[in-house]
């Protein structure tokens, strides 16, 4: 599902999507199958298949990892399919530290946390399993040398 | 300043915790009580069905809604009745259990000197910001980190209960000071008693920090799922409507 790497002592990465590559084959069949067996003209017919093949498009090619930079002292997050969705870059001596909490408004699912000098808090994940959290979390601060706590406000 | 002002001078959110009674006690409801009243309110509203129903329907219906309402009756009112305070004593110097149901049948019991209880300013991690009170076991939120801090130094000053705030370092907790004072570096913490090398970062930090605030400007930093996700990912969306629009044509057509 995913996997923290080291490839120096000065690089890490923390990979979020390999399972998801997988999910998306059948939606690509799917799709090419569609287009095969020819495509009718009614209009929830097409919406269904564009919808089909952007699913299939964006699970086939995305890439989501946590790169840790010691060398350029950055936390860098980076979502991209074919095209750049979204980065974020924390200043790594800024971070205080790590902290898995519980995602506000969901009933099973928590974050994962990083909290700045400041007292400002960035997401890192959202609802995902409390092992997996703490995982990512203690390995993320064992790299940087942060602390690693669970906050649990209830 | 009494402690009446200075228990009006409080924000709202540090008042709908703390409670004070007619004859000045403090006390906080704990979750125990939190509990038995969020299953009050349950009841209460299918109580409100059930006499609706009792008083619209006839015949045996009727009967049947008019036992179910008496019954929930009997469980709201002791539901709703559940009273499980945690009383600041400042006279005895301890912290209470007190129970009671509707205010009848007080049984107190002491759960330890007030001293031996911590106060400590938390951060809600879940949200972006806001701070909470940690006591007794029980949680707080309060609203901002200052209001937070003002009950904490509150209770500090009126009931000697030792308060620490784990904001400004985390997850350090360091000692909550009585009057305004930034850059507090007076450390509670008993880790950094053991690791005297620690301290040094600790004060450069602080001083760091202070000197920040009144120079730098506040970065926001930008998480990731806060930058408009699904607008970029629907993008191709359309793209795939036009293509799905011209392999059907070529579908139809090429059948044809």
């Amino acid at each position: 599902m995913s996997a923290w790497t080291s490839s120096s002592p000065n690089i890490g990465k923390l990979v979020l999507t390999r399972k998801l590559r997988i999910v998306a084959i059948p939606f690509m069949l799917a799709a090419l199958l569609m287009v095969y067996l020819g495509l009718s003209s009614e209009f929830p017919v097409i919406l269904s298949w564009a919808l089909l093949a952007t699913l299939a498009l964006h699970g086939l090619c995305v890439r989501h990892y946590l790169l840790i930079d010691k060398n350029k002292g950055t936390l860098t997050h980076h979502l991209s399919s074919l095209y750049p969705i979204a980065r974020s870059e924390l200043p790594l001596d800024r971070i205080a530290g790590f902290c898995v909490t519980k995602t506000f408004l969901e009933r099973h699912g928590f974050s994962l946390v990083v909290i700045m000098d400041d007292g400002q808090r960035v997401i890192l994940m959202r609802k995902r399993a409390l092992s997996e959290m703490e995982e990512h979390g203690q390995s993320l601060a064992k790299f940087c040398q942060r602390p690693f706590k669970v906050e649990l406000s209830q | 300043m009494s402690q009446q002002a200075d228990y009006l001078a409080l924000s709202k959110g540090a008042r709908m915790h703390l409670k004070r009674t007619s004859d000045n006690q403090f006390y906080f409801r704990t979750s125990g009580q939190v509990k038995w009243i969020i299953w009050g309110v349950i009841a209460l509203v299918c109580l409100l069905g059930s006499l609706l129903m009792s008083v619209v329907l006839d015949g045996i219906e009727q009967v049947l809604y008019i036992g179910t309402s008496v019954f929930l009756i009997f469980f709201t009112a002791l539901a709703l009745g559940v009273r499980r305070h945690l009383v600041l004593d400042a006279a005895g110097r301890t912290i209470q259990l007190e129970k009671s149901w509707w205010g009848l049948g007080r049984s107190v019991q002491s759960q330890g000197a007030l001293a031996n209880q911590r106060a400590v300013v938390a951060p809600i991690a879940e949200l972006s910001e806001g701070c909470l009170l940690e006591i007794a076991g029980q949680k707080y939120t309060i609203g901002s980190l200052e209001e937070a801090r003002q009950l904490a130094r509150f209770i500090h000053q009126y009931f000697a209960v030792p308060a620490f705030d784990r904001v400004s370092q985390w997850p350090e907790e360091i000692e909550l000071q009585s009057q305004r004072e930034t850059g507090s570096l007076n450390d509670a913490d008993p880790e950094k008693v053991a690791h005297g090398s620690k301290s040094p970062l600790a004060d450069s930090r602080a001083e760091y920090e202070s000197s920040a605030s009144i120079t730098d400007a506040q970065t926001k930093y930008a998480s990731v799922w806060d930058q408009r996700i699904f607008l970029k990912l629907a993008l191709p969306f359309p793209v795939f409507l036009v293509l799905g629009v011209i392999l059907s044509l070529l579908a139809n057509k090429g059948g044809a």
